[in-house]
């Protein structure tokens, strides 16, 4: 035989004898190694959550198991991966429940260096995010730990657990899209700030027509490159899909979301979700107290207000830099009481507690004060409340040199003997103590509160005015 | 970004000798003389980013049919035949490339790190540009890898090390050394 | 007879790992516990004995021209029914080994064999060489995995030796231990070998 021939032959059947031979031994084994896998597949998603079966969705953003007992959706199951240190990146599973709250996190594959970025794989480490839910801010060092020393190990599940929690919440319709519609916005350029990754990013968009039409990243402290497609291509993606809700840029996470949160802050009295403004003049005299973050701890400040001015503030506590932040806080203290306005311009060099402040008084502004009656100014006052019964209680009273007096109950409609002896237990608290935090009569609950909040509509309607009389 | 994290990937945090144990025997047996680890390396690199370009390639056509089962038998083929492929090339293009190169090409048919990162490609899942950087990555960690260990066993070859000891289970010894240095480059 | 000779040339004599160094990547990378470095020789061995069978039974019809990559293909083979073998029924050592499973087709021992054993012997014996390496080859692997698994991780085949809160060696469980286990190993059988021959011959010389 031609030994060219011999030698294509043999190579030949040889070759076609071990494809037989693997293609027979892979139909043995195709099924049990199939059948293992799902197994296995099932056994990994019941760790992050209790269910008796697993589906599997197609076509969602993330791969997505819906896990079931007894025929119901309880639950879902994310897989996403991270990227750390290593190139490999971290996959890990989330488990959650209907309420898109986390059951159970999994990391399944990553690379990072053992002992240091690997800890976040551990339980010990993903405990913390069980319980976190669609509520949750997921800051680092605030609700979510960081490993030191793994931050962007860290980061990367953090990241991943947040995006799977917003990622449910959406699915499963929990979530309403903020819908900042873009056509109503009125022309004009708006600036806005959002936190990224390295700190304060500014955008300015412009508005013409009904559209955005720019938008310019007008600073920021991101890392070079890591954040480049983000700074680079967000803006774009706003602009051509003319709404904020658009994809992060992977990668540089941190960034987009920054990003977004500038914009959706230039546009925050769009939103529909802005708080409303404090109106100084609708506010009881008395003392608020309010909290907020500083640079580095918490401020809380006491703000005493009256006729509708901010008489002081005292802050109580706090313990930023001491150098930095107290002559800080002492000027914009001024500044505020000076200008009786919360919009006054943030010191320089002390921004987080220039900022911590202004949210401490806002928010002890926004909450229940502990109303001072010597603050009131001198005249008669009346005012009325709904009490136990539908007509409403009427009370008048005097006010002189920061003293009431002559308080009375003019008319109302709760039950005789009862509601009146009530009335006047208040009556005599009040006029002895000078103050509104007296007890309520124990059998007239509703009688008292009715009248406690009649007195309070008064000192609100102001001297003078008011219904009656 | 990501093609770069590759690159230095497979430089340095997986390098392939001392973190994937791949590519040993040469890097065991070729490692004698500095000049030769780097004909070696140079050799592997050139096989080494055709060989994964190719059988990244080959992997479409075996998903395409379902016979991922063929994976193992069709690679190693492949690398065999692209081996004496680039052989007879050279030999007729550049005698003196072949003269540099050729006696490590049969050497690389059974060289694990060849195989070995076609088969890392596909689990990775990577796309054919990060086929071909992992690829150069890798090959430049190999060399690496590879130069080192030669230059200090040319340095050992003159010294006075037990008897037991000299050769093979020293390289090894300073191997370990060279891959605890290199298990820093991941923090 | 032939059977213990042979079983002792290929588990002491000419041990792939200590003697020949061959099949260097699968000896460091999957030594981390005794269990994977049995479960690779054994692996190893499956597909020895099975190359070696089929090589020697085609020695005559295989041209010498295309014998490499014949032989390369009936090494695949099994390899990969070996894996798919391995993947549907113990799936946990398939997972630990890894990629190193299919890399057995590149494990210089088995081509070696085939070229060196099978082409020129018979179907029974090149078995037998094939068991024979094959087991030399488990043994070392299961050698140093054990010590690289007492020291690192302090267990053996997965029993717990010492308490839980004992600090281990854990760079013998690393890339690095795989370096100086293997390399102190070597060490100490070329110091042991090296004893016994001068006092053989001694021996020898007294006798005589």
């Amino acid at each position: 035989m031609n030994t060219t021939v011999k030698m294509i032959v043999v190579l030949g059947l040889i070759s076609a004898i071990s494809a037989g031979l693997l293609a027979g031994v892979n139909m043995l084994t195709a099924d049990t190694i199939k059948a293992n896998s799902e197994k296995r597949l099932y056994e990994t998603l019941a760790q992050v959550i209790e269910a008796d079966e697993f589906e599997a969705q197609e076509g969602t953003e993330f791969p997505l198991w819906l896990a079931k007992t007894n025929g119901e959706v309880v639950g879902y199951v994310v897989r996403l991966t991270g990227h750390g240190y290593s190139s490999d990146g971290i996959d890990l599973l989330v488990g959650l429940d209907a309420q898109a709250t986390v059951k159970g996190v999994l990391v399944f594959s990553h690379s990072e260096t053992p002992g240091l970025g690997s800890k976040v794989a551990e339980q010990s480490y993903l405990a913390q995010f069980v319980g976190k839910g669609l509520d949750s801010a997921f800051v680092p060092g605030e609700d979510v730990d960081a490993i030191s020393g793994a931050t962007s190990s860290s980061m990367a599940v953090i990241g991943s657990v947040r995006k799977a929690v917003d990622f449910v919440g959406k699915y499963a319709g929990l979530t309403e899209e903020t819908g900042i519609d873009f056509a109503n916005i009125p022309d004009g350029e708006y600036v806005g700030k959002g936190r990224g990754f390295g700190g304060d990013i500014t955008v300015k968009l412009t508005f013409a027509g009904g559209k955005l039409t720019a938008l310019e990243i007008v600073s920021h402290n991101e890392s070079p490159n890591v954040s480049d497609p983000a700074i680079e291509n967000l803006p774009q993606a706003i602009i051509d899909q003319q709404t904020v809700e658009v994809d992060a840029v992977s990668g540089a996470t941190m960034t987009s979301e920054g990003i977004i949160a500038a914009v959706k802050d230039a546009l925050a009295e769009f939103s529909g979700e802005d708080e409303a403004p404090i109106d100084l003049d609708s506010l009881l005299p008395g003392k608020y107290t309010g909290t907020a973050r500083g640079f580095s701890s918490d401020i809380t400040v006491e703000v005493t207000v009256a006729a509708g001015k901010i008489l002081d503030i005292v802050v109580v506590s706090q313990d930023d830099t001491p150098e930095i932040a107290g002559p800080a806080l002492a000027t914009l203290v001024e500044a505020i009481i000076e200008e009786q306005s919360l919009e006054v311009d943030l010191v320089s060099g002390a921004t987080y507690s220039s900022e911590g402040l202004v949210a401490a008084v806002k928010n002890a502004l926004r909450s229940d004060p502990v109303v001072d009656l010597s603050l009131l100014l001198d005249g008669n006052y009346t005012g009325e409340a709904e009490g136990f019964s539908r007509n409403p209680i009427r009370v008048s009273f005097t006010m002189k040199d920061g003293a009431i007096s002559a308080l009375k109950v003019m008319s109302h409609g709760d039950t005789p003997g009862l509601a009146d002896d009530a009335f006047n237990d208040i009556i005599q608290s009040i006029e002895s103590s000078q103050s509104l935090d007296v007890d309520l009569v124990s059998g007239a609950t509703y009688s008292s509160q009715g009248m406690l909040e009649a007195i309070i509509n008064a000192i609100k309607a102001g001297p003078g005015s008011g219904t009656g009389q | 970004m990501g093609l770069v994290m590759i690159f230095f990937g497979a430089v340095f945090f997986n390098n392939f000798v001392f973190n994937r144990f791949l590519g040993i025997c040469p890097f065991l047996g070729v490692s004698k003389r500095l000049d030769t680890s780097v004909g070696m390396g140079l050799a592997v690199a050139f096989v080494m980013t055709l060989a994964s370009t190719l059988t990244w390639l080959l992997q479409k056509l075996l998903d395409l049919w379902h016979i991922g089962y063929m994976q193992t038998i069709v690679f190693i083929l492949v690398i065999a035949a692209l081996v004496q492929f680039v052989e007879l090339f050279l030999q007729n293009v550049s005698p003196t490339l072949h003269k540099a190169l050729g006696v490590y090409l049969p050497l690389i048919t059974t060289n694990c790190a060849i195989l070995g990162i076609a088969i890392l490609n596909i689990n990775l899942g990577y796309n054919l540009l990060e086929v071909v950087i992992h690829s150069l990555g890798a090959s430049l960690g190999f060399t690496l890898a590879l130069v080192m260990l030669a230059g200090i066993r040319e340095k050992l070859e003159l010294s006075d090390v037990p008897k037991a000891f000299a050769g093979v289970p020293l390289a090894l010894i300073t191997a370990g050394i060279l891959a605890m240095a290199f298990s820093g480059f991941v923090l | 007879m032939t059977i213990l000779k042979e079983l002792k040339r290929g588990v002491f004599l000419e041990n792939p790992t200590f003697r020949l160094v061959l099949g260097m990547c699968p000896t460091l990378a999957v030594t981390t516990l005794a269990i994977n470095g049995i479960g690779m020789g054994l692996a190893t061995t499956a597909v020895l004995i099975g190359s070696n069978v089929v090589i020697a039974a085609l020695k005559n019809i295989i041209p010498s021209q295309v014998r490499i990559p014949c032989y390369i293909v009936v090494i695949s083979t099994f390899v990969t029914i070996i894996s798919m073998l391995m993947e549907a029924y113990v799936y946990p050592l398939y997972e630990a080994l890894g990629i190193f499973l299919p890399l057995i087709v590149v494990n210089c021992i088995i081509l070696g064999r085939a070229e060196a054993y099978a082409s020129k012997h018979s179907v029974g014996m090149s078995a037998l060489d094939g068991l024979a390496i094959g087991l030399g080859f488990t043994l070392s692997l299961t050698v140093i995995g054990s010590i690289r698994e007492i020291l690192g991780a302090g267990s053996i085949f997965g029993y717990s030796l010492v308490g839980e809160n004992v600090p281990m060696a854990t760079i013998f469980s690393l890339p690095p231990g795989a370096f100086f286990t293997l390399g102190i190993l070597m060490a100490v059988i070329n110091a042991v070998t090296n004893k016994k021959n001068p006092r053989k011959k001694a021996a020898a010389k007294r006798e005589a």
